[in-house]
């Protein structure tokens, strides 16, 4: 029997996945990072940005988000915390061990314009 | 709102208040000779001889190049700590259990999400917040600008009863104390630049 | 209500500024005296005069000398303002409304500043007919309202104004209304 070879995955794919998953989370959003921080847009229609820390078959992930307020923080990056670990292991095979989540953002529902901008909805 | 240096103001101005009226005291005591029942010879004829004798001195210089390095950092300090403080909180930890991770969030972020909120509130003009505390013990300070002929009653119910309210959610906790300052702001003061519809 | 988070008296930045500024003048001045000083003898140990000549005319006055009780009297003077002005709590602020409790809030404190107790006359003074402007002075107690009218006969106007701001007043829960007071200006049309 010859050995039916090896599969190698790459830490940018554990990113993209990981980022991907939580495109899918209702409530949680990511900014796009625009040029040299110009034109950066913070959106709950954006992927969050995921770093992966690789170490043997398991990894650690630091998740950086934007959630929609008024929310529990808490509860919405537990959340994100058991699907990260779940799905991550689930679609590639790598062990998720920690979640560090920073909320770079809070989107109120109100304030659909922003500030210095009035909505009429 | 944002913290002033009111002590360390109260404190320097007592101190060096103190210090120039003892030291004018004790000119006008020697200039009226009253001193003389004590320094016997000190007297309102007796010149300021000895004074002048002390920047005669070695050294003398040299110790003022001290005195004054020393004034000059007193006054530096005292100057900057006059620009008003936020002294918001330390960066939030939320997570359930630290051993799957960590969850971090800046008061900045949370008083930006409260001021935005508060700006929905029919009538404010403009809104600040600042989250100073801890997780467990979140204090909320607030500014709101509202319109001269606001129903400030209805902006405060609404600020309790919504703002605040979704503040302790976000948290998880209750908030230990809410502190607002409510302006007025005249109309012709005012401009709203833009409208989205 | 020692732990408040709105501060309710002046933090007496003004005096603290002009302080510091001396301060640092003094240093200023005194740091160019040793500095000259040093520089004229080349040696470490020159004494002040020889940076400033001038010291040593200081020699020549005597305690009794007008220049010198001025000096005293400057002096003791501003240090007592500066004492005064240290202790003194100074005029409040603030002035306090009655808000209602919630059970998400453990301490809960509004309060409005006297610019905007002086704002909310004025707005309310201006929209009497017959005003032409408004001017308004207010503490955490009191308002007093100024408007100026081409109006001859005033006294009606006057009242009405005197209505409007505190009907403005009664409608907000202040833990207690500030008083109104109103003076009329006739200004020729």
């Amino acid at each position: 029997m010859s050995s039916p070879g090896t599969l190698t995955i790459a830490d940018k794919v554990v990113e993209k996945t990981a980022s991907q998953i939580l495109k899918g989370l209702p409530g949680v959003g990511g900014t796009t990072s625009g040029f040299l921080g110009i034109g950066a847009n913070s959106s709950l229609e954006n992927r969050p940005s995921v770093d992966v820390t690789l170490s043997g078959r398991s990894c650690t992930l630091a998740v950086q988000l934007g959630l929609s307020y008024p929310s529990s923080i808490t509860e919405a990056t537990e959340t994100v915390r058991e699907r990260l670990s779940t799905e991550v292991e689930h679609l590639t095979g790598v062990t998720v061990r920690q979640v560090d989540v920073a909320v770079r953002w809070l989107k109120p529902e109100s304030a659909a314009g922003g500030r210095g901008a009035r909505s009429l909805a | 709102m944002r913290r002033m240096a009111a002590g360390a103001n109260r404190t320097g101005l007592i101190i060096i208040g103190l210090l120039l009226t003892l030291g004018g005291l004790a000119i006008l005591a020697i200039g009226f000779g009253l001193a003389e029942a004590v320094v016997p010879g000190l007297g309102a004829q007796s010149d300021l001889q000895p004074v002048a004798g002390v920047f005669a001195l070695p050294f003398s210089a040299l110790l003022a190049l001290v005195a004054a390095i020393i004034l000059a950092v007193i006054g530096l300090r005292w100057l900057a700590a006059q620009i008003p403080r936020k002294d918001a909180a330390k960066p939030l930890r939320l997570q359930r259990d630290a051993r799957t991770g960590v969850t971090t969030v800046t008061a900045n972020v949370i008083a930006e999400a409260v001021a935005e909120d508060l700006e929905a509130t029919p009538e404010v003009v403009d809104a600040e917040a600042i989250l100073r505390g801890s997780a467990k013990q979140p204090e909320l300070v607030l500014h709101v600008d509202v319109d001269e002929r606001a129903d400030i009653d209805a902006v405060v119910t609404d600020i309790a009863q919504r703002v605040t309210r979704n503040c302790a959610e976000a948290l998880g906790s209750p908030l230990a104390t809410v502190a607002v300052e409510v302006g007025i702001a005249r109309t012709k003061q005012r401009r709203q630049r833009s409208v989205s519809l | 209500m020692s732990t408040r988070l709105l501060r309710t008296r002046p933090a007496r930045v003004v005096p603290a500024v002009i302080l510091a500024i001396v301060l640092l003048l003094l240093a200023t001045a005194l740091g160019w005296i040793g500095v000259a000083a040093i520089v004229a003898t080349g040696t470490i140990d020159s004494a002040m005069n020889s940076g400033y000549p001038g010291l040593d005319a200081l020699g020549t006055l005597n305690w009794g000398a007008a220049a010198v009780i001025g000096v005293g009297v400057v002096l003791t003077v501003l240090g007592f303002v500066f004492v005064i002005a240290g202790i003194s709590p100074g005029a409040r602020r603030l002035s306090d409304y009655r808000a209602e409790p919630a059970e998400h809030i453990g301490r809960f404190e509004v309060a409005l500043p006297t610019s905007a107790l002086s704002n909310l006359a004025a707005a309310a003074a201006d929209s009497v007919d017959g005003v032409s402007s408004v001017r308004a002075a207010s503490n955490a107690k009191s308002t007093i309202v100024t408007f100026s009218t081409p109006v001859r006969d005033n006294a009606p106007i006057r009242d009405e104004v005197e209505a409007a701001v505190r009907e403005r007043f009664e409608s907000i829960s202040f833990d207690r209304t500030p008083t109104v007071k109103v003076h009329a200006l006739r200004r020729q049309a």
